[in-house]
């Protein structure tokens, strides 16, 4: 059986409890994990550290809509805000720091904003349902 | 009516309302001056995530008379003009092309131009 290929068709971001599919590009969930290592007379060790992570998402300019992305973010940077994201069959739970969004313009152009949200904790991550096919 | 469709149906009221001859398609017989709103290349791209959301890609295609050469490029950057200042906010014109003439069996001769837009869809 060919394995399912998720794509951005089958994602979904979820922030302050409105589904934002319709300003959203792209998002990215990302992680990293600092790694403690120290070297022995038989050989280096290592042990796993603090893990931190960050929600990125690119975004059409929708400020004045209801609801906004951009108003959301913009009135709650500095605070906890929720986040869901979907890609197929997993969802990630958390929440990240807002922050404000910056206003870039280009003539030409749609106007389009990115954001960088540092995560409050690491998400959590729902069970991955498998659907059996039909027999 | 999809989606797709209902697209270029807004685009043309609107170029209707403005009181330019608009049309979804290129009529049999053109009384020019003419506006069309077809389908460009690429006409469909997804740009959101999920499944609602796509950029459409059309062209608007302004046509005048050749009959008068000395007078014909003046109506056609009239008519872009008015195009241009139809175009509702939220749908992007990314370029014009340079006029080119165009031959058709029964009118003749016509000076034409291509406008480039970009427009955002849902479907439901």
């Amino acid at each position: 059986m060919a394995a399912p290929l998720i794509t951005g068709y089958d994602c979904s971001i979820t922030v302050g409890g409105t589904v934002f599919d319709d300003v959203v590009a792209s998002f990215e969930l990302s992680f990293d994990t600092e790694s403690l290592t120290y070297n022995v007379l038989s050989g280096p060790r290592a042990a796993g550290g603090s893990e931190s992570g960050s929600l990125n998402i690119t975004f059409a300019y929708d400020s004045g809509e209801t609801p906004s992305l951009y108003d959301s973010l913009w009135t709650a940077k500095g605070t906890q805000i929720a986040y869901v994201a979907t890609a197929g069959n997993s969802t990630y739970t958390g929440t990240a720091i807002a922050v404000r969004p910056g206003l870039p313009a280009t003539a030409g152009s749609i106007v389009e904003c990115s954001v960088e949200l540092a995560l409050d904790g690491m998400p959590t991550q729902a069970p991955v349902v498998v659907k059996s096919a039909a027999k | 009516m999809t989606v797709l469709t209902a697209a270029r149906a807004h685009l043309v009221d609107l170029y209707q309302l403005s009181g330019i001859d608009a049309y979804l398609y290129t009529p049999p017989v053109v009384i020019p001056p003419i506006v069309t709103v077809l389908p460009a290349s690429a006409w469909i791209e997804p740009n959101r995530v999920g499944k609602y959301h796509a950029k459409l890609e059309l062209t608007v295609t302004a046509y005048v008379g050749l009959i008068d050469p000395s007078t014909a490029l003046q109506q056609l950057e009239t008519l872009i003009d008015e195009l241009i200042l139809a175009t509702p906010s939220g749908v992007l014109i990314t370029s014009v092309d340079a006029p080119r003439v165009d031959s058709t069996s029964s009118q003749g001769d016509l000076l034409a131009s291509d406008l480039t837009i970009h427009a955002q869809v849902r479907r439901d």
